[in-house]
């Protein structure tokens, strides 16, 4: 992998530029009594004039005059007269301020060799420029002669030395380049200004230059070792913009496939329902990376299930990562740096997922000052205080997230509404310390929970929690490395209260406990290591159900712990073959093993699993590994470089996955319970090939990339129709493993730069799968492939940012996906008196196709910088087409009659406002 | 599986409503469960099989249909079709069509335990399809007790509710079905003795005229079957007891309460496969479709195949149950002694239909002609259900009924 840093510098050299909006030629401000910085404010306000300065220039001076059709240049005379401050409006109106120096339009001559002809001189009052160095045509080179000729001294060479200072302030000019052009010799100055340099004896042409200062030239007759003293004037650049582009053609040479990264603050334009920054709703927009609708958290990435995803906060695994059954995410958006996404070639370190991994960091907390950022919107607040602890070293971020939906629930008059809650909350906490030039500390604490009833006698809850502590390591400048501890934590409640003698409460409960090692080793410049270990303890509480009261009949049911040992040994390296061709070939052991105590039924072979088909049942003490799985994992990316801006890559990835959710849903539901492997369910496991050109045009404006893929998996877990899955302890009877298949095509234009930026995605694919069986009841369409729940073969989004000016910017995205399959009912049929309806072969028909344009609009507060807080507006409008796409066509049987209906979640536009708070 | 079954219900549609009111509430929005306006096109023309052998001996009933499309309204008779039973040690009982797809077997017989019945079906037009081999799961069952109480639902209305009891100490029932046949009796409320009939009409003339109805049409006895399908498994509770399960519920503003109103509940015990067969089709048609945990639908397979064509479809379900019956009778006065009495089904104030205009334009006329009304007092008729009640129901008295 390789970073580059591109220093970009445009001048503007010329003033004929043509400006479509032009200023007004004269002003009229009331300045009495105000400040010069409010009135420059007022001025920037007022017209399209831009003010660059250091706020330390300005002196606190209170106006006392107005200004009434003045033009820009007597307002700032008038302004800046008894203060040092120069100006210099430029070709695009903006207003440069400088203290004590003057600002030239023109470089001198020869500073950039592209720049050399054509200059206009018509703007410079006082040229403190040589004349001489003005005018290449007729540049005359003063001569100077070093010591006197001795014929006597035959030596042909001799030492010129001497000082250089500046002609204005008479400091000495350190690391002035000096050379002999013809000669290609050269030294630089000292720190003091002191140089020395061997020439030949006679004329040499000595040049010096120095960015900042003008370029000097002399020719030098050397007879004998001497002293030069040298003083040069102060030039002046213009840089019209300095652009700091780190990795910006990462795109191109990272090796891996089907990765993205989105950063959490550059998001805060693109507009959500319910004003919420939301990373992961954007990761949605990405190709390749779908969601089954509004209100349905998991997503489906390249065809997997929403299962298979790898959801890491600081390296420990978030099992919900949604608020409120998806429609928030359930991260606090201030707290959150990016998220990279890998959905094609997933690096070595990663695994466990068949799909993909979102990596979501946390910023790093502040150590140098406090900040504090504070949101008020529609349903939640959040607020996150940055804390530095000791000053440079360590910081703490603290963050929190709340919804006030109960306190509105209360104040409502529908009775319906009023006994029902629906709340959630979240906390962060992220510690860092910098202990010393190699050794890095972090700490993460992570909690949400939510809480919802929906009559008075039902309580639902769910809560994740985890801990991450790591400490990163650098042995030497080649070898460094983390350790790091992750424990993480998901249950669900559920109380029922409401019934003469069958209330209950339920629970279920995972958590894990991950140890790793991840080691880097820089073993020379073609190969980079990546090595390491990881092992995770599992431990599964499946469900308890117990009687509220003696009244109860429900009997006590506990579904035995499940606990499981996932490893994995890891080595991957980086290969630099030459400049154009790098291979990143990876491998990894993915291991499993159940362990007791547990009770594993062993079942007849050839007939379907039930429970009259159990041979035995085998049991395990504690501890005692009951199953193992495991192999090899292979993670090799090659990209071959065509030219600087053009790349091709390949990936081929394999994983095995140990841990499965049950659900028969197409989203992800809150209690869905997640089952270890055991020697009933086999891991799944899938491959996957992909392919892909990347391109970057326009000195990385635009980024195209163009991607295949094709994908097969084995074992995925599917149920039989109407399968009861909560607290069965036997599920491996209602559990279908199939095969699945998914391929496509990903195109990606990215444009980063300018006042318009955002991006266009389109992706072709399929996502098929297969349960075929020899028996009857396990077979679904017959045992061909069928398409599944998230097969949504064309997928457009289209997100784009408009920057009106400083503080105002629009935004708007836009989504257009082929509905999703679904199965529709083909009649009806009587059974016993009543009408039910028959269905069709699974997912053979689909939805209509859903399609949703969202707008925003930003305002930022004024960017005066010692302003209390900066503060930040934003107005959105979802689905401002207010296109009803329908989530989910289904039919209902009522008193007899078959009914159709569909349902949607935000079926008109929804317009929300927040307002942000930044300290 | 009784709490699954809430579970179930409240990530039911309440769940999908609940989720709907506070998108509304958040966003001021209206509803978001409407009816679907997409065309569903397609259409399966499939064989139904309603059977259900029971111990009580007595001529047992095959029902066969066909799958019928959404605006129809009826399933259409699987007519002239072959109907078999046979056990497993060689005996054979035929069925014969009484009705269009409803047959009934030659001979009464009760299934017995330890036999193995099989259906056997030879359609008109050929096919042939056989059943699994089911078996009796219970010598018998037994209800303690049906009983009626006033209550309040789940959505907070007030309404009676038919309850059972019922236990089985040897703890083998565990999977029950009910079903019952509700009777009530309906008076109408705005009968007199009279009818109207039109006398003669032309273009110039029209003239009606009062007669004495001819029969009893003031008392009647409306009769529903149990159209849901209600099943309850007794597996997670401790002990194989069914308490206070509710069969039914009335809402108290129901017009069938304002009399006298009987029950009949039955209970069958099923197979585990009966029971699962229709828990599965009562959770696809019952609660699928909501956000949070739709029930994967499809093509639900009972156990009757094809022998011809492995991939046709049959749906319905051939099953060997056990049964008990127990039917109850009260009053509106026994549980809401001096309180309004409900509504009847339909407003029935008296109006005035215009006996002007041009032939076939006279309202009279017409509404005469279509038996939509009846006579209530010089120049006033009322709507038909309300001055006759066999538009409800049926004017015999039920062998049944005890008032």
């Amino acid at each position: 992998m390789s970073c580059r840093i591109i220093l970009i510098l445009l001048f503007t050299l010329s003033t004929h530029l043509i400006v479509a909006q032009k200023n007004p030629s004269v002003l009229s401000i009331d300045a009495q009594g105000k400040s010069i910085k409010e009135v420059l404010f007022d001025i920037e306000e007022r017209t399209r004039y831009r003010f660059y300065f250091a706020e330390e220039w300005i002196v606190d001076k209170t106006m006392n005059t107005s200004f009434s059709d003045a033009s820009i240049e007597q307002i700032l005379k008038v302004i800046f007269d008894g203060t040092s401050i120069n100006y210099y409006i430029d070709s695009s109106d903006r207003i440069i301020l400088t203290q004590n120096s003057t600002i030239y339009t023109n470089l001198p001559q020869g500073f950039f060799r592209d720049t050399i002809t054509k200059t206009p001189q018509e703007t410079i009052s006082t040229p403190i420029f040589i004349k001489k160095a003005n005018n290449e045509t007729n540049e005359r080179i003063e001569t100077i002669r070093i010591g006197r000729e001795n014929l006597k001294i035959r030596k042909q060479q001799f030492t010129l030395s001497g000082f250089v200072k500046n002609s204005k302030t008479g400091a000495p000019i350190p690391n002035l380049t000096i050379i002999v052009q013809k000669l290609s010799r050269g030294t630089v100055t000292d720190s003091k200004g002191y140089y020395e340099l061997t020439l030949p004896v006679g004329i040499n042409l000595v040049e010096a230059s120095l960015l900042g200062f003008q370029n000097l030239k002399k020719n030098v007759i050397l007879y004998n070792n001497g002293t030069l003293n040298l003083s040069l004037d102060e030039t002046f650049e213009e840089l019209d913009e300095v652009v700091l582009e780190v990795d910006s053609f990462q795109n191109i040479e990272d090796t891996s496939t089907g990765s993205s990264t989105i950063n959490s603050e550059e998001s805060k334009n693109i507009p959500l329902v319910l004003g919420e920054r939301d990373v992961l709703k954007i990761a949605t927009t990405l190709p390749g990376v779908t969601t089954a609708g509004e209100g349905a958290s998991g997503f489906n990435v390249r065809g997997g299930k929403t299962d298979q995803n790898l959801i890491l906060l600081n390296d420990a695994v978030v099992y919900n990562p949604s608020h409120f059954f998806g429609i928030f995410q359930a991260l606090n958006p201030f707290a959150i740096k990016e998220v990279n996404i890998y959905k094609g070639s997933i690096p070595v370190e990663f695994g466990g997922r068949l799909s993909s991994v979102f990596d979501i960091r946390t910023k790093e907390p502040s150590n140098e000052k406090l900040k504090a950022e504070l949101a008020i919107g529609p349903v939640t607040s959040n607020v996150v205080v940055e804390i530095p602890i000791v000053k440079n070293k360590a910081g703490l971020l603290i963050g929190g997230r709340g919804a006030y939906s109960n306190w509105i629930l209360r104040s409502l008059d529908e009775d319906n509404l009023k006994n029902s809650q629906a709340s959630f909350y979240d906390f962060i906490a992220n510690y860092s310390h910098k202990l010393d030039e190699k050794n890095d500390l972090e700490a993460t604490g992570y909690y949400s929970k939510d809480v919802f009833s929906i009559t008075s006698d039902s309580l639902y809850s769910y809560s994740n929690r985890l801990v991450s502590l790591k400490w990163d390591r650098k042995f030497n400048e080649r070898h460094n490395g983390s350790l790091s501890l992750h424990n993480s934590q998901y249950k669900f409640n559920i109380d029922f209260d409401g019934s003469v003698n069958s209330n209950f409460s339920q629970n279920y409960q995972i958590d894990e406990t991950e140890l790793k090692l991840r080691m880097n080793y820089i073993w020379n410049e073609k190969h980079k290591i990546t090595y390491g270990v990881s092992s995770k303890l599992y431990s599964v509480l499946p469900g308890e159900i117990a009687p509220r009261s003696a009244s109860d009949l429900i009997s006590a049911t506990k579904v035995p712990k499940e606990k499981g040992l996932e490893a994995a040994i890891f080595l991957s390296d980086d290969i630099k073959i030459n400049e154009k061709l790098q291979l990143d070939v990876g491998v990894r052991y993915a291991f499993f093993a159940g362990l007791g105590p547990s009770a594993q039924r062993v079942y007849q072979d050839g007939v379907p699993r039930s429970d009259n088909t159990v041979l035995r049942t085998e049991t395990y003490s504690n501890n005692e590994v009951f199953e193992t799985y495991g192999g090899p994992e292979a993670r090799i990316s090659a990209r071959y470089l065509i030219r600087d801006d053009l790349s091709i890559k390949a990936s081929f990835n394999n994983t095995y996955q140990f841990i499965h959710t049950l659900s028969n849903n197409t989203t992800v539901s809150p209690i869905d319970t997640w089952k270890l492997s055991d020697s009933n369910i086999e891991p799944q496991q899938a491959s996957q090939l992909s392919l892909g050109i990347y391109k970057n045009i326009n000195i990385n404006a635009y980024e195209f990339s163009l991607e295949g893929f094709y994908k097969k998996q084995q074992n995925i877990l599917d149920f039989k129709t109407g399968a009861q899955l909560l607290l069965n302890e036997n599920v491996e009877t209602e559990v279908l493993q199939g095969e699945g298949k998914s391929y496509g095509v990903e195109f990606l234009v990215r444009k980063n730069k300018g006042k318009l930026n955002g991006w266009l995605g389109y992706t072709y694919s399929r996502s098929l799968f297969k349960l075929d069986s020899e028996f009857n009841e396990e077979r679904v369409n017959d045992g061909a492939f069928f398409p599944s729940n998230f097969d949504k073969p064309h997928d457009v989004s289209l997100v784009m940012n408009y920057k009106l000016s400083q503080r105002i910017s629009l935004s708007s995205n836009f989504i257009y996906q082929t509905g999703r399959p679904v199965t529709f009912p083909v009649g009806n049929f009587t059974i016993n008196q009543g009408d039910f309806v028959l269905y069709s072969d699974r997912n053979k028909f689909r939805v209509p196709d859903y399609y949703r344009l969202d707008l925003g609009i930003n305002f930022e507060g004024n960017h005066k910088k010692k302003k209390l807080f900066h503060s930040f507006w934003s107005l959105s409008v979802y689905n401002v087409l207010g296109r009803n796409n329908p989530y989910s066509v289904f039919f209902v049987t009522d008193n007899g009659e078959v009914k159709a209906l569909q349902s949607s979640i935000f079926a008109v536009p929804v317009p929300s406002i927040t307002y942000n708070i930044k300290f | 599986m009784y709490f699954k079954n809430y579970i179930r219900y409240f990530f039911g549609a309440k769940m999908l409503r609940y989720l709907c009111q506070l998108v509304i509430l958040f966003t001021l929005v209206s509803s978001c469960i409407e009816p679907f306006e997409g065309a569903v096109n397609s259409f399966e023309d499939v064989l139904v099989v309603n059977a259900t052998l029971t111990n009580e001996n007595k001529k047992q009933e095959v029902l066969l249909t066909r799958s019928f499309r959404f605006e129809e309204e009826v399933a259409p008779a699987e007519e002239n079709a072959e109907v078999i039973v046979r056990t497993d040690n060689g005996d054979q009982y035929m069925f014969e069509e009484v009705a269009p797809g409803k047959y009934l077997s030659n001979v009464a017989f009760a299934a017995e335990m330890n036999k193995e019945y099989t259906l056997s079906i030879l359609t008109e037009n050929g096919q042939s399809y056989t059943s699994s081999s089911m078996e009796l799961p219970v010598e018998n069952t037994s209800i303690d007790n049906v009983y009626a109480e006033r209550t309040i639902n789940n959505d907070g209305i007030e309404g009676m509710g038919i309850f059972v009891d019922s236990f089985d100490p040897s703890g083998n029932s565990n999977y029950y079905r009910h079903e019952y046949i509700e009777t009530f009796k309906i008076i109408a409320p705005a009968w007199t003795p009279f009818d109207i009939v039109v006398l003669n009409e032309g273009v110039s003339t029209f003239n009606t005229a009062i007669i004495l109805r001819e029969r009893e049409e003031r008392t009647c006895y409306g009769t529903n079957p149990s159209r849901s399908i209600l099943v309850a498994s007794t597996l997670a509770l401790s002990e194989d007891r069914l308490t206070k399960y509710n069969v039914r519920f009335i809402e108290r503003d129901n017009y069938i309460l304002t009399h006298r109103y009987s029950v009949l509940v039955r209970q069958y015990v099923q197979s585990p496969e009966a029971f699962s067969y229709y828990e599965t089709l009562r959770g696809l048609s019952q609660t699928s479709g909501n956000v949070f945990s739709e029930d994967q639908p499809g093509f639900l397979a009972g156990n009757i195949f094809s022998s011809e064509n492995p991939t046709e479809n049959v749906a319905g379900f051939f099953e060997v149950a056990a049964v008990a019956q127990q039917r109850i009778f009260f009053d509106y006065e026994d549980f809401f002694p001096n309180e309004e009495a409900p509504p009847y089904i339909s407003d029935c104030t008296p109006f005035s239909p215009s006996a002007e205009g041009s032939l076939g334009e006279r309202d009279l006329a017409n509404l005469i002609y279509a038996d939509a009304i009846r006579y209530f007092a010089p120049g006033q008729v009322v709507t038909d259900r309300c001055g006759d009640c066999t538009v409800l129901g049926s004017n015999v008295v039920p062998d049944f009924w005890i008032e």
